[in-house]
């Protein structure tokens, strides 16, 4: 009798891959799951402590640490991204409820300041990071990412990718709405 | 054949630099950014063969010619020459990037299942072979096998039962209904009216298309060098601007589209119609996002005139830009419901409240924010269609109006229509037809007497025009006999037709309505003194 | 003439074709009729001969450049030279599966004709039929290489430049005729499970598919490698991708039936394992059609992916694996006997091929789907490239190049061949020898002696077994020449491996590489050679302009050897740049050059390599297969071999 039951082993150890194989490619097709995005090993840590001159005022830096007395977020950008565009108008309504830091990677400032000019200007403030060394700190991969920083400077969500509406209602409006009611 | 052109047109700025990315030539690292010291360099390569280009697939960074991947390269040496030894530089970037930049998995809980297998795998085999050697001694079974063969009792059954339909018949049959079979599904799903279009034998479609589009370009060429040599002569002219705008569009002339849009605007001293083409147009150069600026224009476009389609279209865009599918969907709902059931935006407008309506039933999808289709179809929408959509609309809406005669939108909007296919005497009926039946508009009135203003500048037609503004002054005198938009025309028509004595009376009117010190007084009284023979 | 339409209409005739093929002849097996079960035969010739006609046309759609054929359309050209204009047609996911379907037609055809009428045969049809079917309707349904376009465009839109390369062309059939092979090898053993009679004659039968298919496998293989190496610009030639290791994984499975099937012809035992190898085998290549086509993994090389064919594959993967696995679990008690061989006996060392060749397959499975599996179950990422497998896999193929050595030397039941002892006297010798004398004269690391003593250590025994059996010292080795041919062809493929081990090796142990940035004018150190960069010219192709790099290589006495001339290509139709390497080629190893930015003010960025023996790579696969082949031959009488039969 046991020896009937191995030669079902390869049976049962197909089953498993198979089923494996099925919920992937359900959740691929259902869109849940996306094969470029990763996650950020930064979450739960404190901030990279970032300084970096600012775009707006020549003789002034914009730092980031771990102080402030409230949420705020971190958004990677450059002109050069169109992506960016796409979420220029997700950031200008987060800018009404949350501080948003930009940070111009890899990007001259002047294409900077035209893209601002364009697209509307979500920042408080916004950091130069030409050689894209703050990039690397953070463990950026490409524009934009976006990252939500808590009140005492720990990375509490980073988003890879354009912010466009859906996730806009569905996770960064409710997410900063229970920041702020803690 | 336009579409198709467009749709080429489109594959050229939307595919090319994709596929240059397939194709960027492949020289992962440079001379530069390696290291002098040969030993240390050493170390830099073994470890950039540790690491992978996060954006790349399966690549690590000493392979790839990623941006990303020759930042991490240069990270790596950096680290080097600070002093940091391998192991160091490893956690260090993990901490960063995470488990996923290591191209050795590094031993953990969750890996636990990797790193045992080989072995697990070597001893459970060898476990498995040990086992089956224990079994060698129980004695071979018999030969299993029957008394004939199968393949001898196949060969007896062949011998004993003589077929009860002869061969021939049989295959007939069967090959009948194999092919009938394959026939009906090939003629209900397959494409048999089709003949096979090999090149050679389309040479004459070929020369006659191409030779169709390069006229078609030539005439576009040319008719943008016209309308820019008109716009220069004649700088003050708004329709000048816009045909130049126009013109500019049809070559995918972006910039000099929305120059020409902004001047057309300064010169119309901020006309809506004006507005909204120009937030349309910036729309389209900004990939069909609607930026702030043209935001900015659909919102005062709307604020005038709350039912201006274009800009009911594009706020509807606006709104899904944001998120707010619901919004959307009411804005695109209102712009179906107050538009002719034939006009032909109809058909995008529905694509697009199908794509909100998923959008906002559906949870956690990840689409961008603008579908592709929804692009597509935005940048699709340049000059060429533009004309064709008005040409359509004009048809259709001309049948429809001969079927619903009440319509005023619909008059007003035909009346548009002519006016940008600069068909005045069309655009004029359209609009005194307009005013006949919204009686109780009084912004329409108006409208229509602007525009029989504007007509009546040719002194030829003065008399004719005076007569026919009659009609909707008096609408309008019935609605508010003291509106000063309308005390201004009585006057104005009174003039041309030279009633002298009624001209005079509406002014005064109209000027003691006005503030006494105002410019718009000062030069009513100079009109005013004119009258006086 | 060859209108597409046709091509359609013999596409659904074999899908309907097939359909008959499976029911007509089981119910003629059920019924005991001959009249029935005879037409699987008349019936995988007419459905052979429909999809080759399908095929054809749409080959022809391809030569005309018919753009009314939406294939045609995205992935033709009417400025394509001839020749890719006929290799777009299975350059694509929907040609490509035709592709399989056509090689399937061929495999029955050949099938029907070459085998004997037996019940085997029919129930081998059938679930030809059933595969074939399978596979047409994946193509009907999802993916139909004859959707028309109305209006036709004008033109194609396939001009890219990179996909234009003699060795993307070709590879994909040689790995099709593979996996396919390996379908015939998985019928016939479906076949041998239902009837219950799985003999010397199946495996005869089995053997000859089998081998069929690997060695077209592993030709395949050889060719993707090769086109790697030299398209891809840096030099390598495997990279532990996923679309590699789909190729890899029923290549090591088949291997494993190849050689366990031997001992099913000799001895009729391992007869369950075997049809179980078949079935994993053909299984793996399906997974590895699943990797490509449905998305789920990333890789370098993978068709332009779509989760919804995914989600067909998957089924068909259900049917094709799932079903025979139960009934696999059903007969497997059921067939075969019990073993009655030595410890130390040829069957051991065929079970210790299998043993080694499945562990080493469950490597790369695991390798290559546990990011998937981790990341669904707990939402990390990690990933798992080259060096885990260079971790894991290469040592448990150390093992079994251990026992490859010693494998052939056995004789059936027990005992070892005369050759045996100095043979293997020699290639220990020969292996020691090695270590010490890498140990003491270079810095090289463990893995790598370990590589070496291996691979002298099998080499030896292989040239030890021949010279001590043929003696050719002594007088008659004409009889004892007159071997069976899988004697020959096990030598052949064996010998392959080491002249594959011995390429992979030298090819990364002593490869010299220098990046540099260099004006006109400059000497290059490379090795023990050196290298003049006299500048870069502008040149004229048939659809390109090139900035070709020209380079004098010169040997250690400073005597001129060749010119070496890489190349970047702008296509200016295309405004594609493409990177062409300059490789020259010789048998002691490549000097390979890639062409960087720069200009004449900052001077050129050069990327040069020497990788000794590297073509021997390809060389030993090229063995390989031609091995395999060998070793299909049977000669027509069966002369007894006094040496083979020893015992």
């Amino acid at each position: 009798m046991a020896r009937s039951i191995t030669h079902f082993l390869p049976l049962i150890l197909f089953a498993i891959l198979a089923v494996i194989a099925a919920i992937a490619l359900v959740m691929t097709l259902s869109g849940e799951r996306k094969i470029s995005e990763l996650p950020s090993a930064l979450i739960g840590k404190p901030v990279p402590v970032t300084e970096l001159p600012s775009l707006t005022d020549a003789q002034a830096f914009v730092k980031i640490d771990g102080t402030g007395n409230a949420p705020y977020m971190v958004n990677f950008f450059a002109s050069w991204c169109a992506p960016c565009r796409a979420e220029a108008p997700a950031l200008a309504i987060l800018a009404k409820e949350i501080d948003i830091i930009g940070i111009a990677y890899k990007d001259k400032p002047e294409d900077s300041r035209k893209f601002l000019a364009d697209f509307g200007n979500p920042y408080a403030r916004i950091g130069i990071d030409n050689a894209g060394n703050a990039g690397l700190d953070w463990g950026v991969y490409g524009v934009p990412e976006t990252y939500i920083i808590s009140a005492d400077g720990i990375v509490l969500k980073r988003h890879a990718g354009p912010i466009d509406g859906d996730n806009l209602r569905k996770i960064f409006l409710p997410f900063i709405a229970s920041l702020k009611a803690q | 054949m336009i579409r198709s052109v467009l749709f080429l047109f489109l594959l050229v700025f939307y595919l090319l630099p994709f596929q240059g990315l397939i194709t960027a030539p492949v020289l992962a690292i440079t001379a530069e950014e390696q290291l002098a010291d040969p030993d240390l360099e050493y170390r830099a390569r073994g470890l950039s063969k540790q690491l992978r280009c996060l954006v790349c697939q399966n690549q690590s960074i000493d392979d790839s010619d990623a941006d990303l991947a020759k930042d991490l390269r240069a990270e790596v040496r950096a680290q080097i020459l600070a002093g940091a030894d391998d192991k160091t530089i490893l956690t260090n970037l993990q901490e960063r990037y995470g488990d996923y930049v290591l191209l050795k998995p590094p031993v953990s809980l969750a890996t636990t299942l990797l790193w045992a297998t080989p072995i697990l795998t070597l001893i459970l085999g060898a476990g498995l072979i040990l086992l089956a050697r224990r079994r060698k001694n129980v004695p071979a079974p018999p030969p299993d096998r029957p008394e004939t063969s199968p393949d001898a009792r196949e060969a007896k059954s062949e011998a004993q039962s003589p077929p009860p339909v002869s061969l021939p018949i049989f295959i007939g049959i069967g090959g009948i209904c194999i092919a009938g079979a394959a026939s009906l599904y090939w003629f209900v799903l397959g494409t048999p009216h089709l003949p096979a279009q090999p090149l050679s034998s389309r040479t004459a479609e070929i020369s006659q298309t191409t030779g169709a589009a390069q006229k078609q370009l030539q005439a576009r060429q040319e008719a943008y060098e016209a309308a820019r040599e008109n716009s220069q002569k004649q700088p003050e002219n708004i329709g000048a601007w816009l045909s130049l705008a126009l013109a500019s569009a049809e070559l995918g002339k972006t910039a000099e589209e929305l120059a020409a849009l902004r001047t057309a605007l300064r010169l119309g001293k901020g006309d809506i119609a004006i507005k909204s083409m120009l937030a349309e147009a910036l729309t389209r150069a900004a990939d069909g996002q609607v930026i702030p600026e043209a935001r900015q224009l659909v919102a005062e476009t709307l604020q005038e005139n709350p039912r201006e389609p274009r800009a009911l279209f594009l706020s509807g865009l606006a709104l899904m830009d944001d998120g707010d599918y619901q919004g959307a969907l009411d804005k695109w709902g209102y712009l179906v419901e107050i538009s002719p059931v034939d006009a032909p935006w109809l058909s995008m407008v529905a694509t697009n409240m199908q794509q909100a309506a998923k959008k906002a039933g559906i949870e956690a999808t990840s689409l961008p924010a603008l579908s592709e289709q929804t692009l597509a179809e935005a940048a699709q929408m340049s000059a060429e269609e533009r004309t064709q959509m008005i040409e359509g609309m004009v048809e259709q809406l001309y049948q429809h109006l001969q079927g619903n005669p009440q319509d005023a939108p619909g008059w007003q909007r035909l009346a548009r229509a002519y006016e940008v296919l600069e068909q005045p005497e069309q655009a004029l009926e359209a609009w005194l037809r307009a005013s006949e039946v919204g009686t109780n508009d009084l912004k329409l009135q108006i409208e229509v007497l602007e525009r029989l203003m504007e007509a009546g500048r040719d002194e030829k037609k003065s008399v004719q025009i005076a007569e026919q503004a009659q009609a909707p002054l008096a609408r309008a005198r019935a609605i508010q006999k003291d509106n000063p938009e309308f005390l201004f025309f009585a006057g104005h028509f009174a003039r041309l037709a030279g009633d002298i004595e009624t001209a005079q009376q509406s002014w005064q009117s109209l000027l003691k309505s006005l503030p006494p010190e105002s410019e718009t007084a000062r030069l009513l009284q100079a009109e005013l003194d004119k009258l006086v023979p | 003439m060859l209108s597409p339409e046709i091509g359609h209409f013999c596409l659904i005739l074999a899908l309907v074709t097939s359909v008959a093929q499976i029911i007509l002849p089981t119910l003629g097996v059920l019924r005991a009729d001959t009249r029935l079960t005879t037409t699987a035969e008349g019936l995988q010739i007419i459905s052979s001969i429909a999809i080759f006609i399908s095929f054809a046309s749409l080959l022809y759609a391809f030569i005309v450049s018919d753009f009314s054929v939406q294939l045609v359309a995205s992935h033709s050209h009417s400025l394509k030279p001839m020749i890719y204009k006929i290799t777009g047609s299975w350059g694509n996911h929907e040609g490509s599966l035709l592709l399989w379907i056509v090689i399937l037609g061929l495999f029955g055809l050949l099938f029907v004709i070459r085998e004997a009428r037996a019940r085997l045969k029919t129930l081998t049809l059938i679930v030809m039929g059933g595969i074939t079917l399978a596979f047409l309707a994946f193509s009907l349904f999802t993916s139909n290489p004859f959707t028309r376009l109305s209006p036709a465009p004008l033109d194609g839109r396939g001009l890219n430049p990179v996909l234009q390369d003699i060795g993307l062309a070709l590879h994909p059939p040689m790995l099709y005729l593979g996996y396919v092979g390996l379908s015939m090898a998985f019928a016939i053993a479906i076949a041998g499970l239902i009837i219950g009679q799985v003999d010397k004659n199946w495996a005869r039968i089995t053997r000859f598919w089998a081998g069929l298919a690997w060695s077209a496998l592993t030709a395949g293989i050889a060719l993707g490698s090769w086109w790697a190496y030299y398209e891809l610009g840096w030099g390598g030639w495997w990279f532990w991708d996923p679309v590699e290791n789909a190729s890899l994984m029923p290549w090591l499975a088949a291997t494993a039936l190849l050689h366990s099937v031997i001992v099913v012809e000799r001895r009729e035992q391992m007869v369950s394992w075997t049809i179980l190898m078949a079935i994993t085998a053909f299984s793996l290549s399906l997974v590895g059609t699943f990797i490509v086509r449905s998305g789920l993994l990333t890789s370098v090389h993978s068709f332009a992916s779509d989760p919804a064919r995914g989600i067909f594959i998957l089924f068909i993967l259900l049917g094709a694996v799932g079903l025979p696995l139960f009934l696999y679990g059903l007969r497997a008690g059921k067939i075969g006997r019990a073993s009655d061989y030595h410890l130390l006996s040829r069957e051991t060392g065929l079970i210790l091929n299998n043993y080694i060749l499945v562990v080493s397959t469950f490597i790369v499975l695991i390798g290559t789907f546990y990011p998937l599996g981790l990341e669904l179950f707990t939402g990390a990422k990690i990933t798992v490239g080259a060096p885990y497998f260079d971790a894991a896999f290469n040592p448990v193929m150390g093992i079994g190049i251990l026992f490859m050595a010693i494998g052939p030397l056995l004789v059936w039941r027990r005992g070892l061949v005369a050759s045996a002892r100095p043979a293997l006297y020699l290639s220990a010798g020969g292996a020691l020898a090695g270590i010490i004398l890498l140990l003491v004269l270079s810095g090289i690391s463990v893995a790598g002696i370990a590589g070496i003593a291996l691979t002298l250590w099998l080499g030896l025994s292989i040239i030890g077994d021949m010279v001590f059996r043929l003696r050719p010292w002594q007088a008659g080795m004409g009889d004892r020449l007159r071997l069976p041919a899988t004697q020959w062809g096990m030598w052949l493929a064996h010998f392959g491996m080491v002249i594959f081990l011995t390429g992979a090796l030298a090819s990364s142990l002593f490869e010299r590489e220098n990046i540099v940035r260099v004006q006109k004018g400059t000497t290059i150190p490379l090795g023990t050679e050196t290298l003049v960069f006299d500048g870069v010219e502008a040149r004229t192709g048939p659809n390109y302009v090139t900035e070709t790099a020209l380079l004098r290589l010169f040997d250690k006495d400073g005597q001129l050897i060749d010119g070496l001339y890489p190349e970047k290509r702008f296509y200016p139709a295309e405004r594609q740049t493409t990177t062409e390497a300059a490789i020259r080629t010789r048998l002691s190893g490549d000097h390979y050059a890639v062409l960087g930015d720069g200009d004449s003010d900052t001077g050129y960025t050069l990327r040069l390599y020497h990788k000794p023996l590297v073509s021997w790579i390809w060389f030993g696969a090229v063995m390989m297969a031609c091995g395999g082949l060998i070793a299909l031959y049977r000669r027509p009488n069966k002369a007894v071999n006094p040496l083979v039969e020893a015992r």
